[in-house]
């Protein structure tokens, strides 16, 4: 009881004492009374005030008792009030602690797993994109293919040239070859003209000798009856004369009908040899160039394909040092799953002691026995919590990969 | 015929990133969340390769290592561990039980095709 509700009684008490006083003094008053019945009632009420006085000291004594006894108690019971009234709390939280804890595990995970996700997807896409531009090129998807292709096409450039080269030699040795011709009729034309001249010196001859058998055929006619035979001599030797002249004429026109055919076979061939010879160089020169720029092409596509292999083959290894980097989340949880058994392992704890503390608070007397059972179990909950300080799963402090050993 | 690989761990994205790592080297992954549902995956058929966690929930990797082992079908079956433990008291009790080799996460996803290829080709 406190001191207001000691006052608030010992009032009460004198109240109730007063009004017995009171009501036994007008029973005497008006029940007829003396002098010695009115001594007697302040007699009462004397002894009564005596009481009162008596009362009000023995409750200032326990007022003062019980301000020592409270100086004394105070800082217990005010520490064991908050507890008491804390302890519940505090366990809330702790539970919105540990939920948090949960929350962020989870939203690690799922955010790891898109992340996860997102880097396969990309991975797949630059795959496909490499494959897209292999096919395109080559027509293949696979690198080995287009690779074979790629040299392929290089032997094909290679054998069409060595080949247009082939042809190339072939034509200017034609052409070469008829103007080893045209020389040649050149050398016809020659012998043409010799044979021209020889006729000239036959033609000559056949002058002379129809000169000589018209001089024999007059001095056959000179010698008369006696000539008459070699008149017919001369006469034939001018027939043989004027047919010598019929045939040199027929050989001269038949021979410049020749020399004629041997000029215009010379000028085609010698133009023909000109004409091989020019359309096989442009030629040459046209299919070198066409040749060169589908080598560029062909090298600058395979350049292409092969930085699109290094960028492919980096994304993988960016994809990897990515994969290798998420596997945080893996450490983060399982740390928060070990705060998490820790901060339950305090939790305990400190639900404990504010049970204790509320026994206490409501009168039940703690015994030296319990209280050792009490530090018993506060330490064995510590001891668990140092034992999992011991041994976290996790020791990395970086995300670098880790050893690897094959017994 | 494509290899079969049995990931063990109870970390979602664990076995994303095995699952990513080496399906995309033509290896057939089959997925467990801890050591009893790897033993009982296990169990349903056999596997060229097992990787598991350590710490896991219901059964740990030694003790799913350990009951392989006594199965006739798992005695020379690659195990691997890939866990985040590093202690060289752990790795012991590891090569103990009968565990083939240990990984120590994170785990280079490149490494991690290189060792399974020692171990299984």
């Amino acid at each position: 009881m406190n001191k207001a509700q000691r006052q608030k009684h010992n009032m009460k008490l004198l109240a109730f004492m007063a009004v017995v006083a009171l009501v036994s003094i007008m029973l005497h008053g008006f029940l007829g009374g003396g002098i010695s019945a009115t001594i007697e009632t302040l007699l009462h009420v004397g002894m009564i005030a005596a009481i009162y006085v008596f009362l009000l000291r023995s409750s200032q004594r326990e007022d003062r008792s019980h301000e020592v006894e409270l100086r004394n108690a105070k800082p217990q019971s005010a520490v064991e009030s908050v507890l008491a009234e804390t302890h519940n709390r505090f366990a809330t939280h702790f539970a919105g602690a540990n939920g948090d804890l949960d929350q962020v595990q989870a939203l690690l995970t799922d955010a790891i797993g898109k992340l996860l996700q997102s880097f396969n997807g990309m991975q797949q896409l630059i795959q496909s994109q490499h494959d897209i531009a292999l096919s395109i090129v080559t027509g293949h998807q696979d690198q080995e293919n287009s690779t074979h292709h790629a040299e392929s096409m290089e032997e094909f450039i290679n054998s069409t040239s060595d080949t247009l080269k082939e042809m190339v030699g072939s034509i200017v040795n034609n052409s070469k070859i008829a103007m080893e011709l045209v020389d040649r009729m050149d050398a016809v034309k020659t012998q043409v003209s010799e044979i021209l001249d020889v006729l000239a010196e036959i033609d000559g001859i056949a002058k002379q000798t129809n000169l000589l058998s018209l001089n024999a055929a007059i001095e056959a006619a000179r010698a008369g009856e006696s000539g008459r035979g070699f008149a017919v001599v001369a006469d034939e030797v001018r027939k043989l004369s004027s047919r010598s002249e019929q045939f040199s004429r027929q050989i001269r026109t038949s021979v410049a009908g020749v020399n004629t055919a041997i000029n215009d076979a010379e000028s085609s061939v010698s133009k023909m040899a000109s004409l091989d010879m020019q359309f096989a160089l442009d030629s040459k020169t046209k299919i070198d160039l066409t040749l060169k720029q589908v080598k560029e092409l062909n090298e600058g596509m395979r350049d292409v394909i092969q930085q699109q292999h290094a960028i492919s083959n980096q994304v993988d290894e960016v994809v990897g040092k990515a994969v290798t980097s998420l596997q945080f989340q893996d450490m983060v949880g399982q740390l928060i799953q070990h705060s998490h058994t820790r901060i339950d392992c305090i939790e305990q704890a400190w639900q404990r002691i504010g049970r204790w503390a509320n026994e206490e608070q409501q009168g039940q007397v703690i015994s030296p026995e319990r209280i050792v059972q009490m530090q018993q179990e506060i330490n064995g909950l510590f001891q668990a919590a140092d034992n999992l300080s011991a041994r976290s799963p996790v020791r990395q402090d970086k995300l670098e990969s880790g050893d690897i050993d094959l017994f | 015929m494509a290899k079969t690989i049995l990931t063990v761990d109870d970390s979602s994205s664990i076995r994303q990133m095995v699952s990513f790592t080496l399906k995309s080297a033509g290896y057939d992954i089959i997925e467990a969340v801890d050591g009893q549902d790897g033993l009982d995956k296990a169990k349903n058929r056999t596997v060229n390769l097992v990787l598991t966690d350590q710490n896991m929930p219901r059964m740990d990797g030694l003790t799913l290592i350990k009951t392989l082992r006594a199965m006739p079908a798992y005695k020379t079956v690659p195990i691997l561990m890939l866990t985040t433990e590093s202690s060289d008291a752990m790795k012991t009790q590891g090569r103990a039980v009968g565990a083939t080799g240990w990984i120590v996460k994170p785990f280079d996803p490149q490494k991690l095709l290189e060792v399974v290829k020692k171990v299984i080709g």
